[in-house]
């Protein structure tokens, strides 16, 4: 360090600032350039466009117009926005506490000693594999009026002729979030149960002589220590599912109405269906906003639950 | 009332692992009983057994009028110390010895905090009641672990190996302080441990275990004196007590041990050997306190070499060999165990003497040297069997001894 340059052509760096200029820091950066302007090229160039676009009326083969806030002022008014953002909020609060309890509930199982522990894990991983669009045809299936598993069940054992899970507004949502659900569940169950393995079982012990029976323990011990996994984990699938696109646009593709209309597939209708990339973009942005207080509090919360620690 | 009864209890794990073996034991209430022995020899598979951590395979143990076999811990009125604390890490101090009172008791907030502060004085750990155990010293977690037991006033203290993530010097002060907290309280206390420095010094009686079996029992002096077999002679006691092998040789005029130590003993004392065991050659275990170092020949003597001198302070530790010393491991039959000290194939011959008492030898190795032994304090081991033959005798010896001592006062 002290045998570098103190100055840049003529300029004086003060000492606190040396360090960037320092022959380790330049060749870190150069190291960095290739993946930085990937990175802005596919990443950062895309959303300055996008946001931009947010002020323009698209022409397509003519040119933008330059329209101000119009379309956000449009977007605040559409009957529709406030339904898709009803429904998305919905929809991945609600998964996201299902997939958390259920996978939860599965990791409590598999974290006691029983034949064929190994396979059950296994299994129970297995949806975590499926990629989403063959998730999404399955479900499908599954859930077809006439020919689908679930209806099929529900004859058999006599509660009707079944319900058309897809195709009414009442279930739509709820019927992709079964599908979501199932396919994301394991996640939370690998995270929880490799944090069950890492409490020491003397606290177990130390509890139960304690006078703990086993609810006072799961409540007391295991809890404890799968909150700050939780916490993080909880809002990282928020994330993940306030984005998800690809099982509502094809299991329903939002419908019946706006029924199961979620912010993506909006935006990709706004987008390519009715053309209006403006208000597409307006929306996006609306969501990027959301998007980027998740992701705040997120960093936050992870420093204090599991990174200050 | 709180007396502990172990009736022939056993242990076998998974696989057909014998872990403790028919195990009889009666502590009294009040007593302050330690179990040690080396690792796997099954002394925390029965203090977990009397916490009800572990299942019992057969026989029974009793914590009062009791029979505790199928109760859950929480009913069993313990409490326990972990080896390595278990305090939890998400609680505070007097969260985590307010913890037990809360699930095992009816008393109202203020009570419990009332007992919480009684004993986190009587720990000295007041002052750290809102810090979280990480911020805690190894020692300020030991007194907060031992905190949380005491708080509920328990028939019975369980302590696991509490003391062994200590360094040395804070081990010792935590062991007095445990013994006088144990006076204090006069709670029934069984107290594992590997460390037999640990036991000797803060037990009222000891129980040795190796292998499962009961080897054992009795006050710290009596098994340090009156060992029962080589296991627990070599095992109790830091230097460990020397074996040497010698043959009875009863064709004299009076019987003498010969080999590697040449001594005279009484003709009752042949005998009561000989009535006890019919080996020609036993072992004679003698410890380091025992032995008297010359720099010359004297009556008796046996001549020896020194091979390091370790300087304690109040007294030097001698290590020597014999000039043709017959390896212990030749003699002893494979099953008796001769203690976990022997970890090389070569014998270890110890005497304590005093600093300074051999000149020049710190620097110079093979210095001839001459030893001489207390009879009065030797064991004859049968190496068939590892059994003191001669157990008793030298509390007679003492026994006379003392009340000549009384006669001429």
């Amino acid at each position: 360090m002290s045998n570098t340059t103190s100055t840049l052509g003529g300029i004086t760096i003060p000492e606190e600032y040396q360090y960037w200029f320092s022959k380790e820091s330049l060749w870190g950066w150069l190291f960095l350039l290739p993946s930085l302007a990937a990175l802005g090229l596919i990443s950062v160039v895309p959303i300055l466009r996008g946001i931009a676009l947010s002020f323009y009326e698209y022409g397509g083969l003519r040119e933008d117009v330059f329209v101000g806030l119009e379309n956000y002022v449009e977007v605040f008014g559409l009957p529709d926005f406030w339904v898709v953002m009803k429904n998305t909020f919905v929809w991945s609060f609600a998964s996201v506490v299902l997939m958390a309890a259920i996978g939860l509930g599965f990791a409590v199982l598999l974290n006691r000693e029983f034949k064929g522990r190994s396979v059950a894990t296994t299994l129970l991983l297995l949806p975590w594999t499926i990629p989403f669009i063959a998730v999404a045809l399955n479900w499908t299936l599954l859930f077809n009026y006439e020919l689908g598993m679930f209806n099929g069940l529900m004859k058999v054992l006599g509660f009707g002729e079944g319900i058309p899970w897809l195709g009414r507004s009442r279930y739509a949502l709820f019927s992709v979030m079964l599908a979501y659900v199932w396919r994301n569940f394991p996640f939370f169950m690998i995270t929880f149960l490799a944090a069950m393995k890492g409490i020491p079982q003397d606290l177990y012990e130390a509890a139960r002589v304690d006078g703990s029976n086993r609810l006072d323990l799961f409540r007391h011990i295991t809890l404890p220590f799968l909150q700050p996994i939780g916490v993080v984990t909880t809002l990282l699938m928020s994330l993940w599912t306030l984005n998800h696109f690809t099982l509502v646009f094809v299991m329903t593709d939002g419908g019946p109405g706006n029924s199961s209309m979620v912010l993506p597939v909006y935006i990709y209708r706004q987008a390519f269906m009715h053309n209006n990339f403006g208000l597409a973009a307006a929306i996006a942005v609306v969501m990027l906003v959301i998007m980027l207080g998740y992701g705040m509090v997120y960093l936050r919360l992870y420093q204090e639950e599991v990174g200050g620690k | 009332m709180s007396r502990i009864l172990f009736d022939s209890v056993t242990k076998v794990y998974e696989g057909d692992i014998l872990a403790v073996d028919e195990f009889d034991l009666e502590i009294e209430d009040g007593e302050f009983l330690t179990l040690v022995g080396p690792s796997g020899s099954g002394k925390s598979t029965l203090l977990r057994m009397v916490a009800g951590l572990e299942e019992i395979t057969d026989g029974e143990i009793h914590i009062g009028d009791t029979v505790v076999n199928r109760l859950p811990p929480r009913n069993r009125d313990i409490a326990m110390v972990f080896q390595n604390y278990a305090l939890y890490p998400h609680l505070n101090v007097l969260e985590n010895m307010a913890f037990g009172l809360k699930r095992s008791t009816n008393l109202s907030a203020e009570e419990i905090n009332a007992r919480v502060e009684e004993a986190a004085e009587l720990m000295g750990i007041e002052e750290l009641l809102d810090q979280k155990p990480k911020h805690l010293s190894g020692g300020q977690r030991q007194r907060v672990a031992t905190g949380r037991a005491i708080v509920r006033n328990p028939a019975v203290f369980l302590f696991d190996e509490p003391l062994s993530n200590l360094d040395a010097k804070l081990r010792k002060h935590m062991r007095t302080e445990l013994q006088r907290l144990q006076q204090e309280l006069v709670t029934t206390t069984i107290y594992v441990t590997h460390d037999q420095e640990e036991a000797m010094t803060m037990s009222d009686r000891i129980a040795i275990l190796n292998h499962g079996e009961l080897q054992q029992v009795g006050s710290p002096r009596e098994v340090y004196n009156q060992p029962e077999n080589t296991f627990v002679a070599q095992f109790i006691g830091s230097p460990s007590m020397n074996m040497f092998v010698s043959e009875l040789d009863r064709t004299g005029e009076r019987p003498r041990f010969r080999g590697d130590v040449d001594v005279e003993i009484s003709e009752r004392e042949a005998e009561t050997i000989a009535a006890r065991s019919d080996a020609d050659q036993f072992l004679l275990g003698i410890r380091p306190e025992h032995i008297e170092v010359h720099e010359t020949a004297v009556e008796g003597s046996v001549p020896a070499t020194v091979d390091i001198i370790e300087p304690l302070g109040s007294n030097d530790l001698l290590y020597f060999d014999l000039e043709d010393g017959t390896g212990v491991d030749d003699v002893v039959a494979d099953h008796v165990e001769i203690g976990e000290d022997e970890q090389s194939d070569e014998e270890e011959y110890k005497a304590f003497i005093l600093p300074g008492s051999i000149p020049n030898s710190y620097e110079r190795n093979d210095e001839r040297i001459y030893l001489t032994f207390d009879t009065d304090h030797m064991h004859v081991f049968d190496p068939e069997t590892g059994e003191n033959v001669n157990k008793g005798r030298m509390a007679t010896a003492d026994a006379q001894a003392e009340s000549a001592a009384e006669a001429s006062d």
